[in-house]
């Protein structure tokens, strides 16, 4: 330990450390003196470097284990007035006088500095932060994104359809059954309405996909059938209610009406007696389930017309194709071969349901799920 | 983060302007610009996955990821990364400015949650305010294609000729915003009017009959 001693008063003066003979070499395996009885009494084998500071802490009695100086100051201090001995040399034997290490231990006295508080390391590092590297900030996507599914994004679809047209809708349905009895005069159920409502709703729908709108649509990571679905399912909705509260006897309604004919119910006397009827107040009521049935029918096989037609020719050409071939079935009426026609005959029933199951199947066929959800094979450039 | 083209060729209106591009671009801003017709928007579309090319892949490595997504092979994942804000001006009929970014919002994948925050911080950030669409100027419509575009924070931000009908303060504006969006993502950008934003840019290609040419570090 007086070996140290010296090379750390060597290491502060800068000067070669001596090796007197007479001093024994603390690293040689059989040196006790560091470890010896007389170490609590001996300054300098006390003087170690201090964990977690730059200074070094001298154990000695008279300093106490919280003493500390620092090697520049031991140097300096080594011999307060008395003539200074060459460094690396102690007193005898290696060991300062008591004179001397009180001496240092009075000047250490004088430079000690208090140790850094917990807050003192704290505002040290705080001011030391800023100049770390610092992460990247956190970006909008790494939390404001999520995969929903396809079904939350259809509600979105509704903010297209202002409530202009869900008004404009409803009026067309009821100025449609207020013509019903002439309709019904002419042989033909609600049905036949059901075509150009679901054109317009359509058209209606997707007026804003085109030019830019539609591009940024399709640089949205939902795929064009998506979209358009929601857009085609949000008037076919509507107009399934519309028919059902129109045709289908509505509990309480008719009480609230009393003594008026609704539409649907002058359709369903036309149908079950083959003119317009005077308010009898009861029809059987498999006639407006079948009314409704034609009025689905007609719904869902012109929706997925539109919608089949919409992805491969574009909205407007499918309006134009369904225009053409409602007309075409209007025209078959004058040789009874329309669908619209009132329910009438063992036939009618099987007509219709094949007519929903077509419409379901193009419906399908436009929305199968390889192009609901994977990209179309896309337009070349 | 990192775009890739590889051998891209594509053609317009039947006659061919890209052939064999190949570029790869980090993040930064990114000019393209020449001639009418040369094929900027083409170059930008297939970026965007609009347009598939003839031939050749265009990549995206967005940040944080290891693996490159490819923009046709799957579409979905890439959209997921991408805004786009198109050359043709936005023809809305009937909704206003916060409807539509709303809308796109839901179509973008942005929480329901945050939807209303983040439509109003697009906003503020290209200065848009509120309103009827159809009533837009040309420069107010070309900056709610620019917030649509920023409404998923993309990584890859693709915008063709945004500085077209933008009176000075927007321009100035816009190439702040630009430049602060090019410091952790790619911007690519098609403009005629390449001296607004070229000394911001981090590269600049022309785009010639004779292909893509780097025309030098303008920064």
């Amino acid at each position: 330990m007086n070996r140290r001693w010296d090379e750390l008063i060597a290491e502060v003066t800068g000067q070669a450390p001596a090796a007197p003979a007479d001093v024994p070499d603390a690293a040689a395996p059989d040196a006790g003196g560091a470890d010896g009885p007389d170490r609590a009494a001996d300054v300098s084998a006390g003087c170690a470097p201090h964990a977690g500071t730059t200074s070094v802490t001298c154990g000695a009695v008279a300093a106490g284990p919280g003493a500390a100086c620092s090697p520049g100051l031991v140097a300096a201090s080594a011999a307060p007035g008395s003539p200074r001995r060459p460094a690396g040399t102690a007193g005898p034997g290696g060991h300062l006088t008591p004179a001397e290490a009180e001496a240092v231990l009075a000047r250490l006295a004088t430079h000690l500095v208090p140790l850094p508080t917990a807050a003192d390391t704290e505002a040290l590092i705080d001011r030391l932060r800023p100049l770390l590297p610092q992460p990247a900030p956190r970006r909008f996507r790494d939390f404001g994104l999520s995969r929903e599914p396809v079904a939350l994004l259809l509600r979105a679809q509704l903010q297209h359809f202002r409530p202009a047209w869900w008004l404009a809708s409803l009026a067309f349905v009821l100025l449609g059954l207020l013509a019903g009895p002439s309709l019904a005069a002419r042989g033909l159920s609600p049905a036949v309405l059901a075509p150009p409502l679901v054109i317009g709703g359509v058209l209606y729908g997707f007026r804003s996909l085109r030019g830019a709108a539609l591009e940024i649509e399709l640089s949205c990571p939902v795929t064009p059938a998506q979209v358009a679905l929601g857009r085609m399912l949000v008037p076919l909705l509507y107009y399934l209610v519309l028919g059902a509260v129109a045709i289908l006897p509505v509990p309480g309604l008719a009480g609230a009406l009393s003594g008026a004919v609704l539409p649907g119910q002058a359709l369903v006397a036309g149908s079950t007696q083959g003119a317009v009827p005077a308010p009898t107040g009861v029809f059987p009521e498999p006639a407006y389930a079948q009314l409704f049935l034609g009025w689905t029918a007609a719904l869902l096989l012109f929706a997925g017309l539109m919608l089949t037609l919409t992805l491969y020719v574009g909205t407007a050409t499918a309006a134009g194709l369904a225009t053409v071939l409602w007309g075409l079935l209007c025209a078959l009426h004058t040789v009874r071969l329309s669908p619209f026609a009132l329910p009438a005959g063992p036939r009618w029933t099987p007509v219709q349901l094949a007519l929903l199951a077509l419409g379901l199947l193009l419906l399908a066929t436009g929305l199968y799920r390889r192009r609901l959800f994977h990209w179309p094979p896309g337009r070349e450039a | 983060m990192r775009l890739t083209f590889k051998d891209v060729t594509a053609s317009y209106n039947g006659r061919p302007v890209l052939a064999g591009v190949s570029l790869s671009l980090g993040p930064g801003l990114w000019l393209f610009t020449g001639p009418n017709g040369c094929g900027k928007s083409t170059l930008l579309r297939c970026a965007a996955g609009i347009l598939r090319p003839r031939s050749g892949r265009v990549r995206l490595l967005p940040r944080d990821a290891r693996e490159e997504i490819d923009a046709w092979d799957d579409p979905t994942a890439y959209r997921w990364h991408l805004g786009y804000a198109p050359q043709e001006l936005l023809d809305l009929p009937e909704t206003t400015a916060g409807r539509y970014l709303a809308y796109l919002a839901a179509l973008k994948g942005v929480r329901p949650a945050c939807r209303p925050e983040r439509v109003a911080a697009v906003m503020a950030q290209v200065s848009l305010p509120d309103g009827e669409v159809p009533a837009f100027s040309t420069g107010q419509r070309r900056r709610l294609a620019l917030a649509a575009a920023l409404l998923n924070d993309p990584d890859l931000l693709i915008l063709d000729e945004p500085t077209q009908g933008l009176d000075p303060d927007e321009l100035v504006r816009l190439r702040l915003l630009l430049v602060e969006l090019a410091a952790d993502r790619i911007v690519l950008v098609a403009t005629h009017l390449p001296e607004a934003l070229s000394g911001c840019a981090d590269g600049h290609y022309t785009i010639t009959a004779e292909g893509v040419n780097r025309v030098g570090d303008p920064a």
